[in-house]
């Protein structure tokens, strides 16, 4: 997948109109978000884990989520303060949605689930879980 | 205050010439207090702030309008934490970021920055934007960094690997540079007394020669008219008063005082018959008792418009 490509994903998946960072592809379906720079020097690293290609769209991070938090304009599902602790302590959430969604309480974005029509499958990373 | 003599006497008798006050050696031997601050470029400072009030004291930090300082324990365990919205620094380093008065689209360069709460901040005060040369010279340090800019968002960020040294090729081509040298760590032995133990004065030359060194490479990489600014988290003269000095000698650089509602005291202007350029009593040279954070030293250096 290109850059076009993604920011198309982008646009079926949650209705993005336009991004103002770059977008890269690193191993086979980590995406990067970054933006250039006009010196040109050997970088160790550049970017900011975005999300994952997945066999059926990409998979936001919750950094992925608050760069696009302006363009968001469907599958976005507002869960409440509870619903947003258990969430951030690796539990699925009851929910009818399907395909992927972002989980949003007030305005703090959650990441990315995947719904199957009766509950969201939680992806929060391990370091990122409350205790 | 025996423990701090018995733990390392050279320390104790050194410290007695740069700073003699009961209150010096009592909040050396206090824990530091936590503080945090709000990642802009995620979440509005107001809407997090009024959220962890329900949970926990907050206590605004006076020279940073994002930075609290936290009473209570966990947190470290809340939502905001681990989604990024807030950031654990020590208060007194928020300082350098801010001497700094970095822009949107500026090109910094950050020459040791790693763990990279400066890095962080400095990204949000640009919003994102711009770029900002991360350096570090250790593998190990070099993953944290990474790891915060993760969490951070921050995507104006490259990092790079290299001895700081070798940014003195890049000629006047940064508008701005953070150079928070390494140290000897006297500031840090309120978070942890293995400072305390690891200080020799040994060291303390050798890092002097290596700041004098970077701070070199730094002004030459530093465009006219750019701000450079120098900082460490120890309180020898060797390695804050007299690198600086060290730079004003040998360049045109000038020094500009540093307008934040912090207290400070008086810079040392001769140690161990060695004399330093007046103009150093506008850097900030903090002790532990005067804001009761870290000891701090910064220097906002100017390089003058051609």
């Amino acid at each position: 997948m290109n850059e076009s490509e993604i920011l198309e994903t982008l646009r079926e998946q949650f209705g993005v109109e336009s991004i103002n960072f770059r977008l890269k592809v690193m191993g086979k379906n980590r995406i990067y978000a970054y933006r250039d720079c006009s010196l040109d020097v050997e970088e160790y690293h550049s970017g900011v884990y975005f999300g994952r290609i997945e066999r059926d769209g990409i998979r936001l991070s919750i950094e992925g989520c608050y760069l696009l938090a302006d363009q968001l304009r469907r599958n976005v599902v507002e869960v409440s303060y509870e619903e947003m602790e258990r969430w951030l302590r690796g539990e699925d959430l009851e929910r009818e949605e399907r395909g992927y969604v972002v989980l949003r309480w007030k305005n703090y974005y959650l990441g990315c689930g995947k719904g199957n029509g009766k509950r969201i499958r939680n992806f929060v990373p391990k370091d990122r879980r409350l205790r | 205050m025996d423990e701090l003599r018995d733990t390392n006497r050279a320390f104790f008798d050194k410290y007695s010439e740069i700073d003699d006050s009961r209150e010096f050696l009592e909040f050396m031997a206090k824990p530091l207090r936590q503080s945090f601050r709000v990642n802009t470029l995620k979440a509005e400072v107001g809407e997090v702030v009024e959220r962890l009030s329900s949970h926990f004291e907050l206590e605004q930090v006076p020279w940073v309008e994002e930075g609290f300082f936290v009473y209570g324990e966990g947190i470290t365990n809340t939502p905001e934490f681990s989604l990024g919205l807030i950031f654990m620094q020590e208060a007194s380093s928020m300082i350098p970021p801010l001497a700094l008065d970095v822009e949107p689209g500026m090109l910094v360069l950050d020459m040791a920055a790693s763990p990279g709460a400066k890095t962080t901040q400095m990204s949000a005060y640009m919003e994102n934007t711009g770029c900002i040369i991360a350096n570090d010279v250790k593998y190990p340090r070099i993953n944290t960094l990474i790891s915060n800019l993760q969490k951070f968002g921050a995507v104006n960020v490259r990092v790079t690997m290299k001895d700081g040294r070798y940014f003195g090729r890049f000629r006047e081509k940064f508008d701005r540079i953070l150079l928070d040298a390494p140290c000897s760590n006297v500031g840090m032995i309120r978070k942890n007394y293995k400072y305390l133990k690891l200080w020799r004065q040994r060291d303390v030359e050798a890092l002097s020669r290596l700041q004098k060194s970077l701070i070199m490479a730094a002004y030459k990489a530093l465009r006219p008219g750019g701000v450079l600014v120098y900082s460490t988290c120890t309180l020898d003269p060797e390695e804050n008063e007299e690198v600086v000095d060290y730079l004003l000698s040998n360049t045109d650089a000038r020094l500009e005082r540093i307008d934040l509602p912090v207290k400070s005291r008086e810079p040392v202007t001769e140690f161990r018959g060695k004399r330093y350029d007046e103009e150093v009593r506008k850097c900030l040279r903090i002790h532990p008792q005067d804001n009761d954070t870290e000891g701090f030293f910064v220097a906002k250096v100017v390089k003058p418009d051609e």
